[in-house]
């Protein structure tokens, strides 16, 4: 427990309002892009907020032995946020659902994103494949820590996080993927010159 | 398979991605208003604790208080002049229990205890022959 940062989280749980605000802006956005990550089509930018308020008041809700129990901070933080997710989305499932078949919600920060193709392609990942990217490259886990955030196993995070780069792959750049397929299928005979 | 395994073949994209991950987490989300005054609210000042826990417990002991208050002691019966032998509780028959004041006299006790009717006379030992009729008692006799 000599972590800074669990330093930090003990002092905020025992009613130190700025480190409660130094960890919020340490791990509010990542948390909010993994919330909505999970939520997808299903929440708003508003309810990933929501949401990630609900996880850091239950995280300052915890008692000492289960922070005694916690093995990284980063990926226990992505856990609670996972499961008020997740919660959300069971408390949540018919107006979510309504949300998701109208489809009126406009994609969560196309427009203010730097990279809207990237966004717009890993928004369109499936949740599974979606989660392991954003928990990858906007936590910064490692798939040790993936596999503590989500509980899947880390080759199956592994396995899931090489099929989100080829998706990723094939809608960023289809026909240079397509050629590259195609290059990869073709017989080596044939690339044999007979002299 | 190490992470460097992982990178290899996509890199540029993993780059892009690692771009916009760090974009992600610089944004910068203002905590809710709400957000201070719930960490106060989960962790009250240790004060604030002791003065709740003290007004829970006055307000706890004050229904107590008050029906103590309003207990008329005078109308307590007593046998004579204050201060005298009591019976706190009793059956018709006789008293379970006899409280006498501080000024009491122990002649008192023996004077009330004389003045009650003496205790009924234990039962006598059932006998078989209370227990059955003549002619079973006769032939339970008999065995």
């Amino acid at each position: 427990m000599s972590d800074q940062r669990i330093q930090l989280l003990l002092a905020a749980r025992h009613g130190d309002q700025f480190a409660a605000g130094a960890l919020w802006h340490r791990y509010a956005a990542r948390l909010v892009a993994y919330s909505r990550a999970i939520l997808g089509a299903r929440g708003g930018e508003q309810d990933a907020e929501d949401v990630v308020q609900s996880a850091f008041c239950r995280v300052l809700a915890v008692t000492e032995s289960e922070l005694s129990a916690v093995r990284g901070l980063d990926a226990w933080l992505a856990q609670i946020a996972r499961r008020t997710s997740l919660n959300w989305l069971r408390t949540n499932r018919r107006d979510a659902a309504r949300r998701e078949h109208i489809a009126l919600r406009p994609r969560n920060n196309l427009a203010a994103a730097s990279d809207p193709d990237l966004v717009g392609a890993v928004d369109g990942l499936p949740v599974r494949l979606r989660e392991v990217i954003v928990l990858r490259h906007v936590g910064g886990l490692t798939f040790d820590q993936i596999e503590l955030a989500t509980g899947i196993n880390r080759n199956t995070a592994a396995a899931r996080y090489r099929s989100a780069i080829a998706h990723l792959r094939e809608s960023l750049d289809p026909v240079s993927t397509k050629l590259s397929h195609a290059v990869a299928a073709t017989p080596r005979q044939n690339l044999v010159h007979h002299d | 398979m190490t992470d460097h395994e992982h990178r290899s073949p996509d890199l540029l994209l993993e780059l892009r991605l690692d771009a916009w991950g760090a974009a992600e987490r610089s944004r910068v989300i203002e905590p809710p208003r709400k957000f201070p005054g719930q960490v106060r609210a989960a962790h009250p000042r240790r004060t604030v604790v002791r003065v709740i826990k003290v007004c829970v417990l006055a307000a706890s002991l004050l229904p107590a208080a008050y029906l103590l208050s309003t207990v008329d002691l005078e109308s307590v019966p007593s046998s004579g002049r204050e201060g005298g032998v009591v019976v706190a509780a009793s059956v018709p028959a006789r008293a379970l229990s006899v409280g006498t004041g501080r000024n009491a006299d122990v002649e008192d006790v023996f004077d009330l205890l004389d003045s009650m009717p003496a205790p009924a006379p234990k039962d006598a030992p059932i006998r078989a022959a209370d227990a059955y009729c003549t002619g079973c008692f006769d032939e339970l006799s008999k065995i």
